[in-house]
């Protein structure tokens, strides 16, 4: 006899307090669920009628973790408005402050957000890896978890040498940046950057960003993990075990579509190359055919939001961000709308730029088992593996001639509409702004968690998270541990705007 | 002259349910601080205030509190209470001042702060309150 379906509460609020997860299980698998976010923000209205630069300094304060990002975003819409190229050594600065910011959340939420789960006594005591899992990642006490927070601390200070101050730059402005780094600072830059790049070596790959680069299929990763102990015990290893041990390579497959926005601007004269202008190339995939992206094709569907209801999905350029939270009728149940693009579910993060880029070991691994929970976290660990050879590159190109301009003068933001479009650590970010006399008249943002964690649309499609829960088996209504890594693989971030200290 | 004390006012200023810190920021600045008192605006940092509580000897944090006492109340909270705060130890994107306090001592560089407080601006906030907090948190950075 099958089951009566049940109802339970995702218990996220360990990370997420703003955020809720209703699952619903039947015969021991997850038939349905339905993700809320429950803070209403509203920065978009907050905008309206501010001064054409005020982006950059109040969309930083969206996010206490990617402030930068959010900056960057706000700066690239303002650049395009006003018709203006930055210097080369400006877009370099710029991109060096996004990769820090990125490399250190890929690490703190590997680490500290993510594996920390393993320790869930109730799931995983049983494992033979379960001791060394608490060893590792015990809050307070893991070792690798506190080597995190300390390794990417000292990194901060390149954005404070940057960014000229810390917390709260607003260096970016449009036409170029606000800081000229002498030649010592970029030496402490340098100096930072080539020690964190030899502890991520040793301690989260367990070999060199060469070798690792050396892995491009699923074959050579399982060559990789038998090639040494160095291997098999750093942090990329551990995960790698632990996660096939507990079956997370099988579970937690999205929608299978991904999007990419396209991330950091290369200057004109530079060593590190790209495609179509950009070290992190913009598309759409379906499956692991790649696509060109296009921003006319993203719509927000407020359906099953509570916002004032439209006729049709609309443009970020169109569309509102009025609340209208009066009641749950007709399944409002989000004050995340439901971004889409080309009217279709994307997953977005660090697996969607692996797989629009084709990095060839993520194409492999999607090819053959579509996404999982493991690929969606091996990308996001793996990922400065990547960032930091360029990072080192912009550093010393910017020591070579530090005599070049940093600014191109930028006179009145004139009328018109533009869109910022950069890849967040979490993902896809967009920031769409129209300007009429200097004063902002319209603004919209779209972050990487509402793409991924969006409610249903009108066709009653599920957003990505919510895709990926389905047909999970849940081995303990006690404890559905499963859910919790699905959900968390994407790196939900809904409430890092509010920090209030609680009895 | 040798900064020896941070006031650091954390919080969110566009969102109200947050924003005394940053109101409390922007009181101080009006004020007349004597040179070894540094304030800062600690914003939405979280875990990247650590640097912050590095090579200083007494620390002052400004915030909206929750639960502790009538609203508009202003409060002085010492190191070990907020450390017993909700959110004391899991790390997550909402990490604020408990988790911040409870992992410093791990993770810091060279020796800990002497005195770290918090003044704590119960509920919503008003003029009163906000000046009341200003002055409070000054009083405490001089030592008195």
């Amino acid at each position: 006899m099958k089951e009566k379906a049940t109802q339970i509460n995702l218990p996220l609020n360990r990370a997420e307090g703003d955020l809720e997860v209703l699952l619903e299980v039947k015969d021991g698998r997850l038939e349905d669920a339905w993700s809320s976010g429950t803070m209403f923000r509203g920065f978009e209205d907050m905008m309206k009628g501010r001064g054409a630069l005020d982006g950059l300094v109040v969309t930083p304060r969206i996010c206490g973790i990617c402030s930068l990002t959010h900056l960057t975003a706000a700066v690239e819409a303002l650049d395009k408005l006003s018709g203006v190229r930055p210097p080369d050594n400006a877009y370099r600065l710029r991109n060096i402050a996004l990769m820090v910011e990125t490399v250190q959340s890929d690490v703190r939420h590997s680490i500290l957000m993510f594996m920390v789960d393993m320790v869930n006594e109730m799931a995983y005591q049983h494992f033979n890896m379960f001791a060394e899992a608490k060893f590792r990642y015990s809050p307070m006490q893991g070792a690798m978890a506190n080597e995190v927070i300390r390794e990417t601390k000292r990194l901060l200070k390149i954005i404070a040498i940057i960014g000229g101050q810390w917390p709260h730059t607003s260096f970016m402005v449009p036409g170029g940046v606000t800081s000229i780094p002498d030649q010592t600072k970029i030496l402490q830059c340098t100096m930072i950057i080539k020690k964190f790049i030899s502890w991520y070596e040793k301690n989260i790959l367990g070999c060199s960003l060469a070798r690792w680069g050396e892995v491009a299929n699923n074959d050579d990763l399982d060559n990789w993990l038998e090639e040494s102990i160095e291997h098999r015990e750093s942090e990329v290893g551990f995960m790698l075990r632990f996660l096939r041990m507990a079956g997370l390579d099988l579970i937690g497959s999205g929608p299978n579509r991904y999007l990419c926005f396209g991330n950091f601007p290369l200057p004109d004269k530079t060593d590190v190359t790209g495609i179509n202008g950009k070290l992190l190339a913009a598309g759409y995939a379906e499956g692991t055919a790649v696509d060109e992206f296009s921003d006319d094709l993203i719509s927000e569907d407020v359906s099953h939001s509570w916002y004032e209801q439209q006729d049709e999905p609309l443009h970020p350029f169109e569309g509102g961000t009025v609340p209208s939270a009066v009641s749950n009728e007709n399944g409002r149940y989000s004050w995340v709308k439901a971004p889409r693009y080309d009217g279709k579910v994307v997953e977005t993060g660090p697996l969607a730029e692996m797989i629009v880029n084709r990095n060839p070991l993520f194409v492999d691994l999607v090819e053959r088992q579509g996404s999982s929970v493991l690929s969606r976290q091996l990308a996001r660990l793996v990922r400065p593996a990547l960032l930091l050879p360029n990072l080192m590159k912009w550093l010393e190109e910017v020591a070579q001639d530090p005599e070049a301009p940093f600014y191109e003068k930028v006179g009145a933001i004139p009328d018109g509409q533009s869109a910022g479009l950069v890849q967040a650590a979490r993902g896809a970010l967009g920031h769409w702004i129209k300007v009429v006399d200097e004063r902002i008249t319209h603004y919209q943002v779209i972050t990487p968690t509402a793409w991924n964690g969006s409610p249903r649309d009108r066709q009653k499609n599920r957003g990505a998270w919510e895709e990926a829960l389905i047909g999970t088996e849940i081995k303990n209504e006690e404890n559905p541990i499963e859910a919790g890594h699905i959900v968390r693989s994407f790196d939900p971030c809904l409430v890092c705007a509010v920090h209030t200290v609680k009895k | 002259m040798i900064c020896e004390t941070r006031i650091i006012c954390i919080g969110n200023g566009y969102i109200a349910s947050d924003s005394a810190g940053s109101a409390v920021y922007q009181e101080l600045q009006q004020m007349q601080l004597p040179p070894e008192i540094q304030l800062i605006d600690g914003g939405l940092a979280g875990l990247n205030l650590l640097p912050l509580l590095e090579n200083i000897k007494r620390i002052i944090f400004v915030d909206n509190v929750s639960g502790y006492d009538e609203e508009g109340a202003v409060i002085v909270l010492d190191e070990q209470e907020v450390r017993t705060a909700f959110g004391n130890e899991q790390y997550g994107h909402d990490a604020g001042l408990p988790y911040v306090l409870n992992v410093a001592p791990r993770v810091c560089e060279g020796p800990p702060p002497d005195i770290i407080k918090l003044v704590g601006i119960e509920g919503t906030h008003n003029e009163d309150s906000i000046r009341a907090a200003a002055v409070l948190s000054l009083k405490l950075a001089r030592g008195e």
